[in-house]
Formats: C-alpha cells, sequence, structure tokens
C-alpha cells in the first residue's frame, strides 16, 4: 500500500493535498509539519513518496530533499515540492538539490494527482525490471 | 609738424631770425620768444626738447629765465644751451653753469655746431621720450598681470567652494542613492514575501472549491472545505489590509486622527465584540483608573483587538484571558495575557518582525497575516509608544503590552520637569532623542537668561508640548533616529496648538522636509554653535532685530527700503557707499546684505571681498539696482550674491519679502 509523507507548515495545506489525493483510496498518509520532521518521519516510516513544502520553519524543504538524497537509507525515495515559490530559479534549485518533481502553488489538482502518479508508476516500473 | 618743440629765446629778432634759418628743415618745431617770460608762458603750455637762450636780455635775463625754469618740476629737466656774444669769461660761464646750463654757444654762431649739439639733446630727449613710454607701457602690463592674477586666485577659491559643495552634494546624492537602493531591496524582499504569503491562502482556495466542485464528497467534507475556504479568504483579505495599512505608515501617512481616549473604555468595547467562537476561553479585566491618553482611538482599537485574537489564537486548550491596565503616572501600560501555547526566548525578540514565522505557529491548524504584528508595532510606534511581548517559555502563555504616555490635567507639569514658572521668559524647549548630548547647550542658555527645559522624543508628543506652551522649541535631531526627530516636526507643525511655536532644528542632514512656514522654521546645522543659537533663538523671540546693512546711495531708495525694513522688524543700517558699508562690516556683520550698484568701488570687488577676504560665505545678499546689467554682469552678480533684484521690477515691500524667504532658507 503506497505510503505518503506530506510536510507543509499550513495544516490546510496538508488537508489539501491529503484531501486531493484521497481519490486514490489506496494510498495512505504520514504528515510533518517542518522539514527536520519530514527527515525523521522519512527514516522512521519509510514512505513510497515524499511531498515537501519549499518554505518550512526550521528547516526548509530544499534542505530536507538535499539530505534526503544523501541518505543510502532514502534516496531512492522520490520527491515531488509543492510550493508558493514559482520562479524558475526556484525550480531549478529544486532540481539541483535532488526533487524529482516540482509542482506550483496554487497547483490545479489533476496536475498534482498526475505527478504523484507517474512518480509512483517510474517507481514501479524501475521496481519491476 | 612734428613732436620736438624747440625754444628760441632771444630780445632781438634778427638773432632769432638767424637761428630759425639755422635749424630750418631740421624737422623741428620751432618756436621763438622775444623776454624771458614769454618763454615761461610757452613753457607752461607744452613740452621743450631743448631751449636756446640768449644770455642778455633787458628786463629778465637769461641766467633770471633759466633759474626760474630750472626751478618747476616739470621744466627742471629740459636742457638749455646759452647763446652768448660776449662775456666770454670763464666767470660768466660758471654763472651759466650754476643755473643750469647744459652748453654754452658763443656768437657768432657756427651752424654746424649748433646743429649738432640741438640735434644732441633732441635725440637724447626722444630716447627719454621712448623710455617713459616703455616703462609706462610695463607698469600698464603689469598692472594687468596683477588683475588677472586676482582674478585667477578669487576664481582659484571661487572653484574651491564650488568644488567643496561639489563634494558635498555628491556625497548627499550617494546617501540618498544609498538609502533609495536599500528602500527599494526591502521592496523587492517585500513583494517576494507578499506574493508567497498570498499564494498560499490562494492555493487553499482553489484547492478546496475545486474539490467541492469537481468531486462527490459528503456534507461533512463539504462544511469543511467551505470552512477552510472561508477562513483563508478572510486571511488573504486581512493580508490585503494589513499590507496596505503598513504601506501607509511607513511612507509617513499617519494619518492619525488624536483625540483624548480613555482604554478602559476601549478595551470594554473590543472584548464586547470579540467573537469567542467556543466556550473554552475566558476573559478577565484587571483595570486600574488610569488617566486618558492622547492617541488615535480608531488605531488602538486595532492594536487591541490584534492583540486579543492573538491570545485567544494561541491558546487552543482555551483558559482565561487576562486584559490589565495600568499607569505609573507618565504612561498607560495595556496588557494581554493569555495560557496558551507560549514563545520560546530566541523568538521574542522576532515576533514584530514582517512575515516571522513563529515555531509555535506551525504546531496550530491557524495561521495569521505574518503582518498583524509588525501593524501593531508600526501603531503604536507611530504614537511614540511602546510595543512588547513577554513569555516564560514554550507551554507558558505570553504576555503582549503596549505603553503610551498619558495626558493628565493639572498636574501634567509635574511629569515634565518642573514646568516653567509664571514669571519666565524666554521659554526655550529643548527636545533631544537623549538629553546627556545636549547638555550643554541647555547649560548654554541657561547661563544667557533663557529659561530651559527639555523633553527626550517619547515626552515630546504635541499636546505635552503644547501644555508647556515653550516661546521656541530646539529640536535635536538624532542621527541615530533621524525619522523619529523629523516626525516630532511634523506631528508639531500639525497640531493647533503647536504649529505656531517657532522650531529651531538642529540636524545632520540640512534639507529641512516639507514646506517651510516662514520664519517659524530655522535650520541649524550640527555641530550647533552655541552662538548662533543664541542669536536665532534671540530673533524668533524678538529679543533684537535682525540688521540689514543696506548700500545705497540713492536716498529715495534708501528711505523706502528702511520704511518697509522696518515695517517688517528689522533694523535698517545705511551706508550711502562702499568704502563706508566695508568700515561696519570691518567692526560687524549684519543679518543680510542689499547693496545696489556703488559709486565709489566697484560692486564685484565689494561682494568678493565679503565672500573671499572675510569669509563670509553665510550672509545672504541681496543686490537690489536700478543700473542695467549686461547678460554677464548678470551672470556674474548671480555667482556671488543670493538674490539679484531689479528696482524697475522690484518695489521694497517685495525687496523685504524676498530677504524674508532669504532668512528662512537654511544658511
Amino acid at each position: 500500500m503506497p505510503h505518503i509523507l506530506i510536510a507543509d507548515d499550513e495544516p490546510l495545506q496538508r488537508l489539501l493535498i491529503r484531501e486531493t489525493l484521497a481519490e486514490d483510496s489506496s494510498l495512505t498518509f504520514v504528515e510533518a509539519v517542518n522539514g527536520l520532521q519530514a527527515l525523521e518521519q522519512a527514516r522512521a516510516a519509510h514512505p513510497e513518496l515524499i511531498i515537501l513544502d519549499a518554505m518550512m520553519p526550521k528547516m526548509d524543504g530544499f534542505q530536507a530533499c538535499k539530505l534526503i538524497k544523501g541518505d543510502p537509507d532514502l534516496q531512492l525515495i522520490p520527491v515531488i515540492m509543492v510550493t508558493a515559490l514559482y520562479k524558475a530559479e526556484d525550480r531549478a534549485y529544486g532540481q539541483e538539490v535532488g526533487a524529482d518533481g516540482f509542482v506550483s502553488k496554487p497547483f490545479e489538482a489533476d496536475d498534482l494527482i498526475a505527478a504523484v502518479r507517474n512518480t509512483l508508476q517510474r517507481l514501479r516500473r524501475f521496481g519491476d525490471s | 609738424m612734428t613732436d620736438v618743440n624747440i625754444l628760441m629765446i632771444d630780445d632781438r629778432p634778427e638773432n632769432l631770425l638767424a637761428l630759425e634759418a639755422i635749424l630750418d628743415n631740421q624737422g623741428y618745431n620751432l618756436v621763438k620768444a622775444f623776454s624771458g617770460s614769454e618763454a615761461l608762458r610757452h613753457l607752461l603750455n607744452r613740452d621743450f626738447a631743448a631751449i636756446l637762450l640768449d644770455a642778455q636780455m633787458p628786463g629778465m635775463d637769461g641766467f633770471e629765465t633759466a633759474t626760474l625754469i630750472r626751478e618747476r618740476e616739470k621744466t627742471q629737466h629740459i636742457p638749455i644751451i646759452f647763446m652768448t656774444a660776449i662775456n666770454r669769461t670763464e666767470q660768466h660761464i660758471f654763472k651759466g653753469y650754476a643755473v643750469g646750463a647744459v652748453d654754452y654757444l658763443f656768437k657768432p654762431l657756427v651752424p654746424e655746431i649748433l646743429k649738432a649739439k640741438v640735434a644732441f639733446f633732441v635725440e637724447s630727449f626722444k630716447m627719454t621720450q621712448e623710455n617713459q613710454r616703455q616703462a609706462q607701457e610695463i607698469e600698464a602690463m603689469n598692472a594687468a598681470l596683477q588683475r588677472q592674477l586676482r582674478e585667477v586666485q578669487r576664481l582659484n577659491l571661487k572653484m574651491e567652494s564650488t568644488n567643496r559643495q561639489l563634494q558635498e552634494s555628491s556625497q548627499r546624492l550617494k546617501s540618498a542613492l544609498d538609502r533609495a537602493q536599500a528602500a527599494e531591496r526591502a521592496k523587492d524582499t517585500l513583494l517576494s514575501n507578499v506574493t508567497h504569503e498570498m499564494r498560499t491562502p490562494l492555493s487553499s482556495i482553489i484547492g478546496f472549491s475545486n474539490l467541492i466542485l469537481q468531486r462527490a464528497v459528503t456534507e461533512n467534507k463539504n462544511r469543511e472545505f467551505a470552512t477552510a475556504i472561508n477562513h483563508e479568504a478572510r486571511r488573504l483579505m486581512d493580508l490585503v489590509n494589513n499590507f496596505l495599512d503598513l504601506q501607509k505608515l511607513e511612507a509617513g501617512h499617519h494619518n492619525f486622527h488624536f483625540g483624548l481616549v480613555d482604554l478602559a473604555e476601549l478595551a470594554q468595547d473590543v472584548v464586547g465584540k470579540q467573537h469567542l467562537d467556543n466556550g473554552r476561553h475566558t476573559i478577565r479585566m484587571a483595570f486600574d483608573e488610569v488617566p486618558p491618553v492622547y492617541a488615535d482611538g480608531e488605531r488602538i482599537r486595532q492594536v487591541m483587538v490584534n492583540l486579543l485574537s492573538n491570545a485567544i489564537k494561541y491558546s487552543p486548550d482555551g483558559g482565561e484571558i487576562v486584559l490589565s491596565l495600568q499607569h505609573d503616572g507618565r504612561q498607560v501600560c495595556f496588557s494581554v495575557q493569555d495560557h496558551g501555547v507560549g514563545i520560546p526566548q530566541e523568538e521574542l525578540g522576532h515576533l514584530f518582525e514582517r512575515f516571522h514565522r513563529g515555531q509555535t505557529a506551525e504546531q496550530l491548524r491557524l495561521r495569521g497575516t505574518g503582518l498583524g504584528l509588525a501593524l501593531c508595532k508600526e501603531l503604536i510606534e507611530g504614537h511614540r509608544g511602546r510595543i512588547w511581548a513577554e513569555s516564560a517559555g514554550q507551554q507558558r502563555g505570553s504576555t503582549f503590552s503596549f505603553a503610551l504616555l498619558c495626558v493628565q490635567e493639572g498636574d501634567s507639569m509635574t511629569r515634565i520637569g518642573q514646568g516653567y514658572t509664571d514669571t519666565d521668559t524666554k521659554r526655550v524647549l529643548v527636545v533631544a532623542e537623549n538629553l546627556q548630548s545636549v547638555t550643554g547647550v541647555i547649560a548654554h542658555l541657561e547661563l544667557e537668561g533663557f529659561a530651559v527645559q527639555s523633553l527626550v522624543y517619547q515626552e515630546a508628543t504635541p499636546p505635552h508640548i503644547a501644555q508647556l506652551a515653550p516661546d521656541a522649541i530646539l529640536l535635536d535631531v538624532s542621527q541615530d533616529d533621524e525619522r523619529a526627530g523629523w516626525s516630532i516636526l511634523d506631528e508639531l507643525r500639525r497640531y493647533p496648538m503647536t504649529q505656531d511655536i517657532p522650531i529651531l532644528v538642529s540636524a545632520e542632514n540640512t534639507d529641512l522636509p516639507g514646506e517651510n512656514s516662514i520664519g517659524l522654521l530655522t535650520g541649524l546645522a550640527k555641530p550647533l554653535d552655541a552662538g548662533l543659537l543664541v542669536h536665532e533663538l534671540a530673533h524668533v523671540l524678538r529679543l533684537h532685530k535682525r540688521r540689514v546693512l543696506v548700500i545705497e546711495s540713492d536716498d529715495l531708495a534708501r528711505d523706502m527700503l528702511h520704511i518697509a525694513l522696518d515695517r517688517a522688524g528689522y533694523e535698517m543700517i545705511a551706508a550711502a557707499d562702499g568704502q563706508a558699508a566695508m568700515d561696519y562690516m570691518r567692526e560687524a556683520w549684519p543679518d543680510l546684505l542689499i547693496m545696489d550698484v556703488l559709486p565709489d568701488v566697484d560692486g564685484f570687488a565689494l561682494l568678493d571681498w565679503v565672500r573671499l577676504e572675510q569669509g563670509n560665505l553665510d550672509i545672504p545678499i541681496l543686490v537690489w539696482t536700478g543700473a542695467e546689467l549686461s547678460p554677464l554682469a548678470a551672470q556674474k552678480v548671480q555667482a556671488r550674491a543670493n538674490a539679484l533684484a531689479l528696482k524697475s521690477k522690484t518695489t521694497p515691500q517685495q525687496v523685504v519679502d524676498l530677504i524674508e524667504h532669504l532668512m528662512a532658507v537654511w544658511i
């Protein structure tokens, strides 16, 4: 059962992401309110996918992504950044720290769903082969 | 006609004829005289290269004539050749030499000798003339060089001062540019923050409304999503409102409507209207009896609402919220205390920054705009009050407080030093960021007989100052807190009871903001010159009249100016010419100089004398002239004087208006 970690300091944003993805009833969620907590949760829960907000207190999403991608135990978990940052350089920075996808807020439900679905499918194909 | 004159003197016409015959055609202008006295008359009228003088003449003889010629300064160097037929004795010859003869010729004359001697003297006369001409030329060249040298020196000095001014303005320009750039950067950061903050609630609004529209969700979910949309839309609205408010405040558009405000009444009203969405909170009001404050009630209400809703928001488990009011005789303090999530120590200092994200906020279901407390700070500081937060730490609750200066009827004077006594005249109020920096100035003013009171910025609210009712205010604009200093000036100018009090501003930055109310605002550059301060104070307090030195040779113009100046409260010192003016200025400086084109000395020379030789670059100079000035001359005047007015176009009254203006602008 695909397990997804959602890290966002905004409770309503976590709710929105959860509800947007909830159409696929096979998904289950675990949440974090900052980058540090996201890292802890990733280690504890070994999710199949991590959704990170960029601007979070204590540790931001970029830093968390970098640490996840630098951790041999976690680096294969795909990371999608969902963020209100919208500039090209933010997106480029996301790629630099190893994010597998980038979705801008406000997002269309279909875009987020597609990003999550594609990422998960890539992962499965990789796992199957 | 040549310029070489030869004077021939003989009582006998035939002798003169003989001389003429010999010297004719030599290119000389031959002048004949039949007696010594006739010769002297010729000598008065023109210059001679040589004189041929007959020794024996009836009446005034040759020797007497020669003596007289030698006695006159103008003629003493003209060579005299004696002609004599008799007296060939040596004694006679010596007598001739003794009275100034340079040579002797004996009759009968030998034409060649006569011609040669005269030619020799004429040559030497010509050489002398040439020498003199050259000497004059050299002298003229010398004078011209001297003039040029002086002009170069003057231009040098002028250039140095222009250079200094340029450097100063470029310095000023640079710091203005730096400020503008810093403001630009701050604006960029702010915009990017605001954009980011707007995207988050927008994301919720769009996302949740999409879920409602596109999915068949349960009634419960529908309600949950609609609530989220509603909440986020409000947050967006608050963000926009707060942002606009903050922008206005920072641009200096306070638009506060000051009045006496009863904080207890205001707080009760705020509590009454506060929507408590669950029964978990109780609100207790612990109000001491407090004096009113001078404030904008609506703005203070805004702050109270903000603090109270924060207290509710950050104590999700409910509990008691305590509102309190206290005063210490000087300030009234309002506090909101909750028993909520508290604030870690390291965050206390950053709470009032824009878009600061509290650690505690992340644990809660609700988030603010990130601007609420920043706005509260601006509003309270706009009242020159203080706002702060205290917390014993996380989960230990927090207390937010603000303090405003209070107004107390009757005994307000006791709070501001002793106030002035009824017998005080010359009341001066010194306002400074800290009083230590002005103790020297205060001591000096007291020595000069002024009654001095002093306030620090926080105390210097318009109502307090109105109560003190000083005759003049010295506002020291601190380098550390320029903005506060200038805003005091601004407030004093807007408050009806203080707007007519003359203010002397001592500041680093010499650009007075806003419009100058003529005569009521005087700028003093730092470092403050105590003598100048006393002088300016004396003027604004009308203790002595300002002295205007008028250099004017025309009696009527002088009298008309005198009347106009007198009426405007100036003392006029009249000088009929440049010399008299310079004599006066060697002893004392007037406050202003009015001059026309001068009868005795060159006006430019006088201007340069004042500016360069006397080094007085500050005294305002007005040239009021009836002379037709060429464009070049007008330009030269304008380079030296502060203003140029033409008598044909400017009445004496307009001249006075002009000098009021010159006096009001920064010296």
